[in-house]
């Protein structure tokens, strides 16, 4: 298999950084960097511009608005918004709306898909519960069908990202018995303004919000139901295969960034010092490149109607540790000052954080301690989200199991 | 399966050929008795590759045919996932290493030899912190110190090519020369045992030896970036080794810990182990995937040095890592000079440390990337997005 883009894939990148240099787009990436996991307005707004343009939707098929791109251009595509620290979409446009297309009935196809390429239906994904993380199949929210075959339901999800800003819960329930485990899921789509949805923040170390959101009697029809009632399981893991398209640029460029931060020239710095953090960044690049061959890998493999599971656990795992070990070496190597959130003068370096700090003028006068502000508040930003990747989306110690059955044959530990 | 990953796109019959003869004549339940053997290599599989062609058809007469990586890599890397140790590797990267811009008639010479099947030949000093240190004299070149680093294969070789570091006028630069290597006039060769199944040896100069223009492969000394530049491919060659090597260990680690019982079920139901055999096996894989793309990257003649240098560095440190956990899976039957494990877990180390120390190749990525804030760059000014890789 070929490892190198060829020139249409180039081509491709280049028509994709034309246009979005035509739009305005620094109010979004210093959104994103301030708020990673949830879309602010300006990316709301960002949203509903690639939508209109036609640049949302890049991997639906043709038929229901999308353009029905290669994986490798999807994967091209997620990779030059997550450079640029764009949002790259949120559940909606990278697992739901592939999943309604695959699973839902054509009235909701003909209701959600053209809403979501519009910006104007978001979901907000309900999986995780409080004893039901990692270990899905033992998910407790219940859905008890009705006479009229709709549901009414009872339970609480956790860490429901963007529960407050959606306008759909993407809900995954329990309409069986328990044992039945995997067998008796279903997925629901819930309207996050329905009755008995109560929806409350829960603060995460890095400052980002996610929440709680608790079911009380919530009464849905049964034109909530996707696919059919206890085929919910086939529905996520569809909906986790599309996901295996996951960008790493973003850690690349931060990378880079403390590189060229940590390395300038600076007075009182020792150079036996400047040339171990140059081999500390050096090795974390060539981390950074093993993340790129593997994603240009996964695409590929998609593309030839592989289905890259081992593939893309691998590419998980490493992604959540290169990330953490990023943010480490920046601590490590900036010292005490890595541990300011900002510098007193917030209004130049301030928490818009490394790349802020980058574009603004080295001149400028920043009274502190450190001479370089770009090592001001980033660190310690970077090191407190830090953990996310290793467990989000599945724990990396299920990564490992899936790539130990999967991938080396050596049958289920569990 | 993950563990399948080939390091190269190489022709599919030249590649089944490869694996069908090796598995017949090279397993690697043999390498223990091979390594005690007078010569230290299979020397009935070394003629059988010969009459092949398989140990020549990377030179051509002006020098390494770039568009023979493929089936070199594989070839290899196939070698070194059954951990055998062949003078191929030496006369391969001797090939790149002489393969200077501007070849003199002795040079050419060289490389229409290799062609013919006149080797094995061995290179010197091929690693990123070697530094070989000469003063042109006239005619010559005298070398600062007569003796020359250890090396692989050097008293099997025919010719062994010298990377000379010169300065002409404030320039450092570098002219590499080809050494008749049976000649004692000119060299004494000592051997000397290495960590792992390679037979190395040390090589002085007798005393007073001026090197001829005669000995000189190309007529200028070449500028260091070019010389950087042939060291990278030299080294990759290793690296594609090195990934076959880890393959091979693999295989055995996941062969093992399927056949083991312990407290009533295999090694490999153990979560510990799983995750243990997961890490090693995610390391290869990207390791490979990235000496893939610098060998199709040297082949189609792109810019392949930022690559290769990162693919060498991180296959090393995959590699010499996966022979950790495997040692430490197998156990005692993996410490045992009997089981095959330990040949590998040498190899490993060895072969790794063959490109130079750790920090060595770390600093020679460093060589290769524009200033930190553009390391992600292409080319300057390119509108491509910087982590599209090297093209």
């Amino acid at each position: 298999m070929r490892s190198v883009l060829d020139d249409s894939d180039v081509a491709f990148l280049r028509e994709l950084r034309h246009y979005l240099a035509g739009l305005n787009t620094a109010d979004v990436a210093r959104e994103t960097r301030q708020e990673e996991i949830c879309i602010g307005p300006a990316g709301k707004a960002f949203m509903r511009q690639l939508g209109a343009d036609g640049w949302l939707g890049v991997g639906w098929p043709e038929r229901f608005g999308g353009r029905g791109m290669s994986a490798v251009r999807q994967w091209l595509f997620l990779e030059e918004l997550d450079y640029q620290r764009l949002p790259i979409g949120d559940l909606s446009m990278l697992a739901v709306g592939p999943a309604i297309a695959q699973w839902g009935t054509d009235e909701q196809r003909d209701y959600f898909l053209p809403g979501m390429l519009a910006g104007e239906i978001h979901f907000a994904g309900g999986y995780t519960e409080p004893e039901a993380g990692s270990d899905l199949a033992a998910l407790r929210t219940r859905a008890v069908r009705q006479d009229d075959g709709g549901y009414v339901i009872n339970g609480q999800k956790i860490f429901t990202t963007a529960a407050h800003y959606s306008s759909h819960i993407w809900l995954a329930v329990r309409t069986g018995p328990q044992e039945a485990r995997h067998r008796s899921i279903s997925i629901l789509i819930v309207p996050s303004s329905a009755p008995g949805v109560a929806i409350t923040q829960l603060m995460t170390q890095a400052g980002w919000r996610t929440n709680q959101v608790f079911f009380q009697d919530v009464r849905v029809g049964r034109d909530a139901l996707v696919g059919t009632e206890n085929g919910g399981w086939e529905i996520i893991t569809t909906a986790l295969k599309l996901e295996r398209l996951m960008p790493f640029s973003r850690l690349a460029r931060d990378l880079d960034e403390l590189a060229a931060a940590i390395l300038a020239p600076r007075p009182g710095r020792r150079l036996a010092d400047r040339r171990h953090a140059r081999r500390v960044l050096l090795d974390l690049y060539a981390q950074t490149e093993e993340l790129r061959v593997m994603a240009r890998q996964i695409a590929g493999m998609i593309d030839a109607g592989d289905v890259p599971r081992a593939e893309a656990s691998m590419f998980k795992l490493m992604r959540g540790r290169v990330r953490q070990l990023i943010a480490v070496a920046a601590m490590e190597l900036t010292g005490p000052v890595a541990t300011l959130r900002s510098a007193p003068d917030a209004a130049t370096v301030g928490d818009a954080g490394l790349s802020a700090a980058f574009d603004a003028d080295p001149g400028d006068s920043v009274a502190w301690a450190d001479p370089d502000p770009r090592l001001c508040g980033w660190p310690e930003r970077a090191y407190r989200a830090s953990p996310l990747l290793r467990f989000a989306g599945g724990a990396e110690e299920i990564q490992r199991d899936i790539i130990a059955e999967h991938g080396l044959g050596l049958g289920r530990s569990r | 399966m993950t563990t399948t990953m080939p390091v190269s796109a190489a022709d599919p019959v030249f590649a089944d050929s490869v694996t069908r003869l090796l598995d017949r004549s090279c397993p690697y339940q043999r390498i223990a008795d091979t390594e005690a053997s007078t010569d230290g290599y299979d020397t009935a599989l070394w003629s059988k590759l010969t009459g092949l062609g398989w140990t020549t058809f990377f030179a051509g007469e002006t020098g390494f045919d770039r568009s023979s990586l493929p089936p070199l890599a594989l070839l290899l890397s196939e070698l070194g996932r059954r951990g055998a140790a062949l003078p191929l590797l030496q006369t391969a990267m001797a090939t790149v290493l002489a393969s200077a811009p501007g070849l003199t008639a002795t040079g050419r010479s060289l490389l229409g030899g290799i062609g013919y099947g006149e080797h094995p030949v061995a290179v010197v000093g091929a690693d990123f912190g070697s530094r070989i240190h000469a003063d042109l004299e006239g005619d010559g070149v005298r070398l600062a110190s007569p003796a020359l680093p250890a090396t692989e294969w050097l008293q099997e070789a025919r010719t062994i090519v010298v990377p000379l570091q010169v300065r002409t006028g404030r320039r450092a630069a570098v002219l590499p020369v080809a050494l008749p290597a049976a000649d004692s006039r000119i060299l004494r060769i000592t051997p000397v045992g290495t960590l792992d199944n390679e037979r190395a040896a040390r090589a002085v100069l007798t005393e007073d030896a001026l090197i001829g223009s005669d000995c000189w492969l190309a007529a200028e000394p070449v500028g260091q970036r070019r010389w950087r530049s042939m060291l990278v491919l030299a080294c990759l060659l290793r690296a594609a080794e090195l990934t076959g090597l880890g393959r091979g260990m693999l295989d055995l680690v996941l062969q093992h810990v399927r056949r083991r019982e312990v407290f009533g079920r295999p090694l490999a139901r153990f979560q510990a182990v799983q995750h243990m055999c997961a890490d090693a096996a995610t390391r290869l894989r990207s390791a490979t995937l990235l000496t893939a793309e610098a060998v199709e990257l040297a082949s189609t003649d792109r810019d392949f040095e930022r690559t290769a240098a990162t693919a060498i560095y991180t296959t090393g440190r995959a590699v010499a890592g996966l022979a950790l956990t495997a040692a430490q899976l197998h156990g005692g039957i993996g410490f045992t000079a009997e089981f095959p494990l330990n040949v590998y877990f040498r190899r490993a180390k060895a072969q790794q440390m063959r490109s130079g120390s750790l920090t060595d190749q770390v600093d020679e990525i460093g060589r290769w990337l524009p200033a930190a804030g553009h390391w992600w760059s292409l080319h300057p000014g390119s509108t491509a997005p910087p982590w599209a890789g090297g093209n």
